[in-house]
């Protein structure tokens, strides 16, 4: 037999030898649970809130004080 | 080819869904744990440290899943990565210089009762590869267990260690005609 085709063999005896170990099911699911109930999405969920907050006041802000810019603008205009 | 693409915009959708939804979150986790678990459970001695140091890759990979960007580096590499570094400080908090004792590992039962001694020679077996691959360097041993265990290709493995899927190619080449040799001294001393 070629040393290749040993190799071959070599290589088809490792594959078969190296199954899969299957984790217990029970830690699979509670593992699952514990990430799931995380403080972390809690978190990023009032950060997410505090920005959209936040850009909603800023925009808000600049856009009364372009209408008050506007409207000081138009009465300095009128003679 | 367009199967790929629509799995990779998926995936790369549930990623992005999964930084703020726990119901994609788990979806990602079911999708890896086996493979993350499987990786852990042949570098470490024993179950109850598998299943721990799988537990502190999942809740880090949720702390850091904002900073992941799809990049060329798949999300399972950038999870093998994460797996790599915490069992690595696994040994050295623990001063394990033998590293992993796999050959000590339980061995999956199957046709235990249908057949007893088949059972008995295959155990013996996968025991003696076993030894064999641990007394690889710790490079060659991961390659063996992403290889066998969790089924990467030379790509996916070449993503995880930062190597071309040339230089695995070679290395996974060099690891086997290594291992087949070892295995050949070892059954002929055995013999004599």
């Amino acid at each position: 037999m070629s040393f290749d085709n040993e190799l071959t063999r070599f290589e088809e005896q490792l594959a078969t030898q190296f199954r899969g170990h299957i984790p217990d099911g029970i830690f699979v699911e509670e593992l699952k649970s514990r990430l799931k109930k995380s403080e972390v999405f809690k978190f990023r969920r009032e950060i997410g809130a505090i920005l959209v907050a936040s850009m909603s006041v800023l925009l808000g802000g600049a856009i009364t004080w372009l209408i008050t810019e506007a409207i000081v603008d138009a009465k300095k205009k009128q003679p | 080819m367009l199967d790929e693409k629509d799995d990779l915009s998926d995936e790369i959708a549930l990623i992005n869904a999964a930084k703020t939804d726990p119901d994609a979150f788990g979806l990602l986790y079911e999708r890896y744990v086996d493979r993350i678990y499987n990786y852990i459970y042949y570098r470490v001695s024993s179950t109850g440290d598998a299943e721990d140091l799988t537990a502190r890759v999942f809740f880090k990979a949720l702390k850091s899943i904002d900073s992941y960007r799809h990049m060329g580096l798949p999300f399972s590499a950038w999870l093998y990565r994460i797996a790599h570094n915490l069992v690595a400080n696994y040994h050295r908090d623990r001063s394990k210089t033998d590293e992993i004792s796999i050959e000590n590992l339980a061995i999956i039962e199957t046709n235990r009762e249908a057949y007893p001694e088949e059972f008995v020679a295959e155990q013996q077996e996968t025991a003696f590869l076993l030894k064999l691959v641990n007394d690889l360097s710790p490079l060659k041993k991961d390659l063996i267990i992403l290889k066998f265990v969790d089924r990467l290709s030379n790509e996916e493995i070449g993503k995880i260690f930062g190597k071309t899927e040339g230089a695995i190619k070679s290395l996974y080449h060099r690891t086997l005609v290594e291992l087949k040799e070892r295995a050949k001294q070892n059954r002929d001393s055995r013999i004599f």
